[in-house]
């Protein structure tokens, strides 16, 4: 099982189009494929069309009360379930802070579900906090949609820090361009020339474009809907291009 | 299993129309599936407890792995529509899960069938699916009868995960409202059943059940009609180059016959001997080339993995060469199991084998009980690989050993053939000690073997066309590689033939073999 995190500090940057898009493109090509919405405002639960709701609250799950199988979902497509958000999660930080061993909390619940998936996303809410630290431990790697202006690089920077700080060398930081519009010139110039990191960015962007927008209102993954859009293209090769690396 | 049975009074329409009736259900357009159920020719799906379904409507086209008897789908990815073996499979995660299983075998259509399919979806209020129903009326192909048949109309609920009431509400409803049967079988078993076919049925292993009062000619001719049997099976895969393992399993009972005839003496006329003898020695050579060829392509993953990942791309011109020369080589076979000697060959061995044996004979063992025969052989062999494996030391040159691997080769088909004679428990005990004896020897002659095509390979290369200086230091690194593996093999001799001859194999052998024939003989 290998466990993706899409994450950011910012928010608005394309994390929930992200984990959607491409756990639908992993299911598609028949891989088990679970999505954990993380994020207390629910949008991928929102997308599958699932009600954001967990019995016990983040709580129970984290302290093992509520088994994580019995959770679970399956969403319209084959091979993708999802593992619900909950409005309880805005606590998850107070609870994780109350807990033994806070930043293996998650990896701990992930445990349990090893052997029914390959693949696993978690979709995660904005913020650096204890939440993070414990998405860092559970993750094999860190997506990190980069919007290409100079604060989302700030952040980003930020980031890749403060990993090397805390030692969380096993995680694999794999940013990318997302949200870009190739009319500006910032855009045009970030792309062309991101700053120097100590990890590589993936080569493929993702284009702003409309249809990614209107996930919302068809509440579906965008292939479901626009399978030949550019948007949907670029998720594609941002997918063979993640598989890829991790091969190599 | 959540099938269950549509009596053919109740149209797909009408029942369309109830569902509606029972909750927010939501009728996909009908769809004209085409599927095909595949397994590999010796079942090895099946043997799983799964079959791969191959499943194509409009332009989509699935690949499905089912679990059996429950027919549920546990794993699917897309999949082109004429891909037969793994590497012609894109990636995906049934692709990961049919390797280890199906290997070097190709899948074949086992039923093909076709249905008319029409999925209701369950909508909860946020518009989610909850719950599947697909209603199929399906046909099979009779591949005897040239033509379709009616097959069964079934009803299927697909669960969606945590989502139970709904499940239950409805699989009630069923029961109550429509008085649904559960399906006894599911679909695919009940096709093979109409179509006559045992699944699981094929076997390259010699199975006949013996007696050991009865006759030896007429025990023998029964193990070598089976292996005939066997041989016929095969031909057509073998012809068309299915996968290479139909021409393994052909290659196989003819050299098992070949043993037969050459070890089960005094049971046959010298004559009749002789005739078939050279008949087969024929078969064996005619199907010897693609073998070999078959062979090298096999082992080209592991050639390549076996070098540094930069070396690689290396040995692709050997792949090339291989693969084309047994492109050609197949070529001939095939028309030479096209050709009247082949046919006459066959015809004339079966009707040798049918022919009931002479109620008096003159030959030495035609007369006496197979279970004589048959330990009097095998104890003989045992010894001759004792002697053998006993005059081999460091300084014995590789045809020492290569004539010990022979030997145990025979002693392994004899112990085969006569296998229903013993304790099974005791026979496959020691024909697992054989068989530890038989991989080594077997490696050690292979990776000489291997060596040296290399060095053919490389000359015939050279020959079509002029190879880079990369192709070629690969080619040297992998025959290093080869030779270290053959000392290693040459070194772990001693040891594994040490064990083969100790003590406990030998009383076993002995209590097994020797006592008997001693007994039957006093």
């Amino acid at each position: 099982m290998i466990t993706f995190a899409c994450y950011n500090i910012k928010g608005g940057v394309g994390k929930t189009a992200t984990t959607v898009n491409l756990a639908y493109l992993a299911a598609l090509e028949g891989y088990r494929t679970l999505v954990w919405d993380l994020d207390p405002q629910a949008a991928a639960s929102f997308y599958f069309r699932i009600k954001p709701k967990v019995k016990g609250g983040g709580a129970a799950l984290i302290k093992r009360k509520t088994e994580v199988e019995a959770a679970i979902k399956g969403t319209d497509y084959d091979n993708l379930d999802l593992l619900p958000a909950d409005f309880s999660y805005r606590n998850l930080d107070l609870v994780l802070e109350n807990s033994k061993n806070p930043a293996k909390r998650l990896r701990k619940v992930l445990f349990t579900v090893r052997e029914d998936y390959d693949y696993v996303f978690l979709d995660c809410a904005p913020s650096i906090s204890l939440v993070s630290e414990s998405v860092f431990r559970a993750a094999d790697v860190l997506l990190v949609p980069t919007i290409p202006t100079t604060l989302s690089l700030r952040t980003l920077e930020q980031l890749s820090r403060f990993l090397h700080r805390q030692g969380f060398e096993r995680t694999r930081l794999m940013p990318f361009f997302s949200m870009v519009d190739r009319r500006k010139h910032l855009h045009r110039l970030i792309t062309e020339h991101p700053p120097h990191l100590p990890c590589e960015y993936l080569r493929t962007e993702i284009p702003y474009a409309s249809e990614v927008e209107r996930m919302g209102v068809a509440r579906a993954a965008l292939h479901a809907y626009a399978p030949r859009s550019r948007a949907a293209t670029a998720y594609e090769f941002l997918w063979q291009e993640i598989k890829g690396r991790l091969e190599s | 299993m959540n099938q269950f049975e549509l009596p053919a009074s109740l149209s797909l329409s009408a029942l369309v129309a109830q569902f509606q009736q029972l909750g927010r259900f939501v009728a996909q357009p009908a769809r004209r599936v085409q599927r095909e159920y595949c397994d590999t020719f010796d079942w090895r799906l099946y043997r799983n407890s799964a079959v791969v379904l191959r499943e194509r409507y409009d332009s989509h086209c699935s690949l499905l792995w089912l679990s059996l008897p429950a027919e549920q789908v546990e794993c699917s990815q897309p999949g082109p529509a004429p891909a037969r073996l793994l590497a012609d499979l894109p990636d995906g995660a049934l692709k990961r899960r049919l390797a280890p299983v199906i290997e070097m075998r190709a899948l074949l259509p086992m039923v093909c069938t076709r249905a008319r399919l029409q999925v209701l979806e369950l909508r909860d209020k946020q518009d989610k699916t909850v719950l599947r129903v697909s209603l199929e009326n399906s046909m099979l192909y009779h591949f005897d009868k040239q033509r379709w048949v009616r097959l069964a109309r079934r009803l299927q609920l697909q669960p969606v995960r945590g989502y139970d009431k709904p499940l239950q509400r409805i699989r009630t409803r069923l029961g109550k409202r429509l008085a649904l049967e559960p399906a006894r079988e599911p679909v695919y078993l009940l096709a093979l059943k109409r179509l006559g076919v045992e699944p699981g049925g094929y076997s390259a292993k010699p199975s006949v059940e013996l007696d050991p009062a009865e006759r030896a000619d007429l025990a023998t001719k029964r193990i070598l009609l089976q292996l005939l049997d066997t041989i016929e099976t095969n031909e057509m895969g073998t012809k068309d180059d299915l996968d290479s393992e139909f021409l393994h399993d052909f290659r196989v009972a003819v050299r098992r016959t070949r043993a037969a005839l050459a070890q089960i003496k005094g049971v046959f006329a010298p004559a009749t001997l002789a005739r078939f003898r050279e008949g087969f020695a024929w078969l064996g050579a005619i199907t010897g080339p693609t073998r070999d060829l078959d062979v090298y392509l096999l082992r080209m993953p592991a050639y390549q993995t076996s070098l540094p990942p930069v070396r690689r791309d290396d040995l692709r011109p050997l792949d090339e060469f291989l693969a084309a020369h047994q492109r050609d080589e197949q070529r001939i076979l095939r028309a030479q199991l096209s050709s009247a000697r082949y046919r006459r060959l066959v015809r004339g061995w079966r009707g040798f084998l049918l022919r009931p044996v002479p109620q008096r004979s003159r030959l030495a063992n035609a007369q006496r009980p197979i279970g004589e025969v048959a330990s009097e052989r095998i104890w003989r062999m045992y010894r001759r690989v004792i002697k053998e494996g006993r005059a081999i030391d460091a300084d014995s040159p590789d045809e020492a050993l290569h004539e010990l691997r022979k030997t145990c080769k025979k002693l392994r088909y004899l112990m085969e053939f006569f296998v229903s004679l013993y304790e099974s428990g005791k026979m496959a005990s020691l024909i697992g000690e054989l068989k530890l004896l038989q991989d080594n020897l077997g490696d050690f002659q292979d990776y000489h073997v291997q060596i040296g095509s290399l060095d053919q390979f490389m000359l015939r290369m050279e020959e079509e066309q002029p190879l880079s200086a990369d192709t070629r230091e690969a080619i040297a690194l992998l025959k290093e590689r080869l030779f270290e593996h053959q000392e290693h093999a040459r070194r772990a001799f001693h040891d594994v033939f040490g064990r083969f001859a100790g003590a406990e194999v030998d009383d076993a052998f002995g209590t097994l073999f020797r006592r008997a024939t001693t007994a039957e003989h006093v």
